[in-house]
Parts: structure tokens; C-alpha cells; sequence
């Protein structure tokens, strides 16, 4: 029997604790979408950061910074060589100073190609009086690596010209030294501008998700604790029901929805005659269910199975149990469910009425034998009576006469009423 | 029952067999011969002009207790070559010679220093086993002998595109060109 009165506040006030629930709902998404939203921005920042910092250190691992330096160095350095290499020669009969020339010519030639060509000189070269020095310095180099080339005799021929060629490249020479130092100096300072700023942004960043951490470490925290609190809430109210439940003088069994037994408290060891051991995990149908009630408790359950709003049966009722023995005996039962994500559970309450039927079963007995004694007395009275008038009848007929009569009056007579013989 | 008769194929399955021996024994002398200690011994000395001398503390030398090498004798140790661009030039090389270990095994190299010195007088120093490791004295440039004017006769190469170890100042400072002389110091 469905009892109206727990679906009425159900109904009555549904609005107000689903609104607040989806509003908070809705809070908590927005929420969420916040946290991600700046978990993303953070997380592009850090890599972005990461991968220029990366870029960068490469950068500055694979800088050839020095060497660029000393080969603008050593351009000077190299033509100075070819000068002194000239004068050396100029000075010395023969041609004796003729090969050293022509080696110091190389090696200035080969510094130029390497300025000229090398991808390290690139953005120096892009500068356009650099440009057109170099272009001066190849075309010198053009002119003069002949002379060089015709060999010892045309060469010390020669020399003037290319010790005036060499003084005249000099200044360009500084020039270029000079525009490098410049450029590189710059470029340096751009990069370690960068580096810095870099190194900057990624200490923000890294400050930034250290405080993020701090606090999703504090919001752990205390959800950490506000769950401990409520386990030991958990754990205490459990106790308490335990004890409740233990302490019952009914029986209290609960079964899954497969009808396995997954509680049995102190009371059904002592009406069941089971212990809790040996009860847990059975089919309470054929534990304690007596045969000719099995189809009934199948079909109460399957009840509630079918429908999932289905509110508990509140009435108590009469039905049989089936102790260790194998022998039935009366119980009272009253029954609960609770739906949780596993399907309901079934929550008996049985009390061994067996004592009662049979105090109620000597009562009836008492009574009728009561009421057969009763009947026994009154009967006897009638027949008693009936017995007793017929020979007082004669009796008082003769009495009668012998009133009438007057013979053989006794001395004191003897008065008989018949009122009360009657 | 096999070795009953002794067939004229028979004769020439042992003949084979024995060649094989040979041939075996011949790999064995050649393997010998091509460890280092053993192939400097057949180096001689250089008819052409003198590319590269190494000095100091060395097993094997041909003059005035150095080893001197023109191009052939360089060109006959175990050749190495790989393509990598450098920062002094433009565009991709390929550079061919001789691996700075097997030059140093070829002169039986016993000290723990390297100094290489450049025709400008440019040195540097490493330690030999670093020096062992990766580093290519090229005698040729995309196939030919480089001049003094591009960074020749020889030079110390790093496949500076294979690894970004290679692209270190170190490693730049190390590539030296025009190469002269390398003496092996304790």
C-alpha cells in the first residue's frame, strides 16, 4: 500500500531545492571554465616561454661570437702581416723575402673569402659601407693575386705596387674592423636583452604557477580535511547504527537486490540460529524464508524492483520464518528500502512471535474450558432439579393428604414451604 | 670412404680448401697490417711537398724525429668524408680526408696533449681524446685539394651539422685552417 503522505512534500516543494542545485551547478561550470581558461593561458604562456628560452640558450650555445670577433680582428692583423711581409722583402736582395710575401697574400685572401662568404658575417655584409669595402678588398685581391702568381722575379718587380695597393687598404680594413665591433657589440647586447627578458617572463610564469600550486595545494588541503571530517562523521554514524541495529530485539536482516544477505544483526542469530558468518552472502529465500512463503517474499520484492519510486510498505505483517532447525515459526515483519546506486536494499525487521501466539493460543483454551465448566454446572442444575421434583412431588402429595387429613399429627409439625423446593 | 679415391675434384675441393686458408690468413695479415702501429712503418717518407708535419711525443717517424706527410701519404690512411655546412662558408661542402684519430694512431700518438699550429701561426690545444672524437683533417673540398687561399692545404673539420655539440665556440675555436704542424705534448 503506497503511503500518500511521503510524496507530498516531495511534490510541494520541488522548485526551489532543484533551482538552488542547478544554480550552483551552473556556478561551479563557471568556475571550472575559469580555472581552465587560465590553466590554458598559463600553459601556452610557460611553453611559449620555453620553447624562446630553449631557441635562445641554442642560440647562445651555437653563437660563434668569439670567433667572429678574432677573424675581424685578424683581417687587420693579416693585411699588417702582408705589409711587414713587403717590407721585409723590399729590404732584402733577391727575391729570399718573395715567398713569405706570397704566403702572407694568401692568408689575407683567404681571411676575406672567409668574411666575404661566411654565413656568420652575413648581417655584417648587409651594412652598406661594409658591403662596398669588401667589394674594394675582393677587387684589390682580383688586381693583385696575379702579380703574386707570375711568379718570385715579376713579383719582387712588382712589390711597390702592392706595398702601395696594401697602405691604401688599411684605413678600409680598419673601417670594417670598427663597423664589426659596432654591429656585434650591439647584437650582443640585443641578445643577452633578450635572454634576460626571457629569463624574466619565465621566472613571472614559473611565480605564477608556484602560486597556483600553493593555493590548489591549499584547496586540497582543506578538501583533504573536510573529507576526513566526514569519513569520521561516516565512521561515527555508521558506528552508531551498528550499535542501534545490534542492539535491536528484532531481527534485523538486509539483503541486496539479488536478495543476498548483506547484514545480520545479533537478534536474528539468536531467533535464526545462524550466525552472522554463516548468514551473510546467502539467499535469504531459502535461509529463512519457510517454502510456502518463498513466492510471496519473490513477489514483494520483485515489486519494488519493477518500480523505482515505489515508497516502502509501513505495515507490519504475520508471515513464517525458518529457523536452523528447519522449522517454521511465526514472525511479525516489517520491511524497508533504500535505493542507492546499487539497486535497492531490503531492510527486514523480524520479531519470533511464537511465544505470543502461543500465550494468545492458552488464553483461547482457558477461556473455553471456562466456559465448558460453566456449561457443565448449569446443565447438572437442570437436571437436577427436573430429578429432584418428581419424587418430591409424590412426597408432597402425601403430605398434602395427611395435612388435609389431620391424621398422625406429629408434635412439633413439620412446615415445608414449596416455594422454596421450587 | 669419402677419401677413398683421391678424384682429380677431390684435388681441387683441397686445393680450394687450402686457398681458403690462404685467403683467410691473408685477411688475418692484412687486418694485422692495417693496425695502425703496422701501417705507419709503410708510410715512408713523403716525395712531394710537405703538407703536414707532427712532432713531439710520437711512435713513428720518418725526419728528424718528426713524421712529415705530403698529400699521398695522407691520402693512403683510412679516408673519411662527410657533408656539413661551416659559418666561414656559404652553403653545404663536403669535406674529404683523414680522421684525426687515424692520423694520430697512423704516427702512434703517445702523448695526452695536441697543439696544432695554422700557417698564420694560429694554434690551439686539446686533449687527444677529445681530439679523437669526431674531428677531420680534410685534404679536399667538394673533391678538390683546397689552396691557401680557401682554407688549405688542410683543415680541421667537425661535421658541425650533425650534432649542436659541434657547433660550440670550442669546437669553431678548434677548426683550424691551413693547417701546418701538430705536435703531441705529454
Amino acid at each position: 500500500m503506497p503511503d500518500p503522505r511521503p510524496e507530498a512534500p516531495q511534490s510541494a516543494t520541488p522548485a526551489t531545492p532543484m533551482g538552488r542545485l542547478v544554480r550552483l551547478l551552473r556556478a561551479r561550470d563557471r568556475q571550472r571554465a575559469i580555472t581552465l581558461v587560465v590553466l590554458g593561458f598559463l600553459a601556452v604562456v610557460a611553453t611559449g616561454t620555453g620553447i624562446s628560452l630553449y631557441q635562445q640558450l641554442n642560440d647562445l650555445r651555437a653563437a660563434p661570437q668569439d670567433s667572429v670577433q678574432w677573424s675581424l680582428a685578424q683581417l687587420e692583423t693579416d693585411l699588417l702581416h702582408l705589409e711587414v711581409a713587403i717590407q721585409h722583402a723590399e729590404a732584402t736582395p733577391g727575391t729570399a723575402g718573395i715567398p713569405n710575401v706570397r704566403k702572407r697574400f694568401d692568408l689575407f685572401y683567404s681571411r676575406v673569402q672567409t668574411i666575404r662568404r661566411g654565413q656568420v658575417f652575413a648581417d655584417l655584409r648587409e651594412i652598406a659601407p661594409v658591403g662596398r669595402q669588401l667589394q674594394q678588398l675582393q677587387s684589390f685581391l682580383e688586381t693583385t693575386a696575379p702579380l703574386v702568381d707570375a711568379g718570385p722575379e715579376a713579383l719582387a718587380r712588382e712589390l711597390a705596387t702592392v706595398h702601395q695597393r696594401v697602405d691604401e687598404l688599411l684605413p678600409v680594413v680598419r673601417d670594417i674592423s670598427l663597423a664589426g665591433v659596432r654591429l656585434y657589440a650591439a647584437k650582443g647586447d640585443t641578445r643577452r636583452q633578450n635572454f634576460v627578458d626571457a629569463l624574466l617572463t619565465a621566472t613571472a610564469v614559473a611565480f605564477v604557477l608556484i602560486l597556483l600550486l600553493a593555493i590548489s595545494l591549499a584547496v586540497l588541503d582543506r578538501q583533504h580535511r573536510v573529507s576526513l571530517r566526514r569519513a569520521a562523521e561516516i565512521s561515527h554514524s555508521r558506528d552508531r547504527l551498528s550499535a542501534t541495529i545490534g542492539a535491536s530485539l528484532d531481527a534485523v536482516v538486509v539483503a541486496d537486490a539479488d536478495g543476498r544477505i548483506v547484514d545480520w544483526n545479533g537478534a536474528a542469530e539468536r531467533i535464526f540460529g545462524y550466525s552472522r558468518g554463516q548468514a551473510i552472502g546467502r539467499d535469504m529465500a531459502y535461509l529463512i524464508v519457510p517454502e510456502g512463503a518463498r513466492e510471496q517474499h519473490r513477489r514483494t520484492r520483485r515489486r519494488y524492483l519493477e518500480d523505482a519510486h515505489r515508497p516502502a510498505d509501513t505495515e507490519r505483517f504475520e508471515t513464517h520464518g525458518l529457523n536452523a532447525d528447519g522449522r517454521p515459526f511465526p514472525v511479525e515483519l516489517a520491511m524497508g528500502v533504500s535505493r542507492g546506486p546499487d539497486g535497492p536494499i531490503f531492510i527486514y525487521y523480524l520479531r519470533d512471535i511464537s511465544s505470543r501466539i502461543a500465550q494468545q493460543e492458552a488464553l483461547v483454551a482457558a477461556r473455553d474450558e471456562a466456559l465448558a465448566a460453566e456449561r457443565a454446572k448449569t446443565d447438572f442444575l437442570a437436571v437436577m432439579s427436573h430429578e429432584m421434583r418428581t419424587p418430591l412431588n409424590g412426597v408432597l402429595g402425601v403430605l398434602d393428604l395427611l395435612e388435609r387429613t389431620g391424621a398422625g399429627r406429629p408434635a412439633a409439625p413439620l412446615r415445608l414451604d414449596r416455594g422454596r423446593l421450587r | 670412404m669419402t677419401y677413398r679415391f683421391q678424384t682429380p675434384l677431390r684435388t681441387y675441393l683441397g686445393a680450394r680448401r687450402l686457398g681458403n686458408l690462404i685467403a683467410v690468413l691473408a685477411i688475418l695479415v692484412g687486418s694485422l697490417a692495417a693496425h695502425p702501429a703496422a701501417r705507419a712503418q709503410s708510410l715512408g717518407t713523403p716525395s712531394g711537398v710537405v703538407l703536414l708535419t707532427v712532432s713531439g711525443e710520437i711512435g713513428r717517424t720518418n725526419r728528424d724525429g718528426a713524421m712529415v706527410f705530403d698529400r699521398a701519404m695522407l691520402k693512403e690512411l683510412p679516408r673519411t668524408s662527410f657533408t656539413t655546412t661551416t659559418i666561414w662558408t656559404e652553403g653545404e661542402h663536403r669535406f674529404t680526408g683523414v680522421d684525426l684519430a687515424d692520423l694520430l694512431d697512423a704516427v702512434d700518438a703517445r702523448g695526452d696533449t695536441l697543439r696544432a699550429t695554422a700557417l698564420n701561426d694560429y694554434e690551439i690545444t686539446m686533449p687527444v681524446e677529445e681530439a679523437r672524437d669526431g674531428a677531420l683533417v680534410a685534404y679536399a673540398m667538394d673533391g678538390e685539394a683546397m689552396s691557401v687561399r680557401e682554407k688549405g692545404p688542410l683543415w680541421i673539420v667537425y661535421p658541425y651539422d650533425s650534432d649542436v655539440a659541434y657547433q660550440s665556440e670550442t669546437i669553431y675555436a678548434r677548426s683550424i685552417w691551413q693547417l701546418d704542424r701538430i705536435r703531441i705534448e705529454d
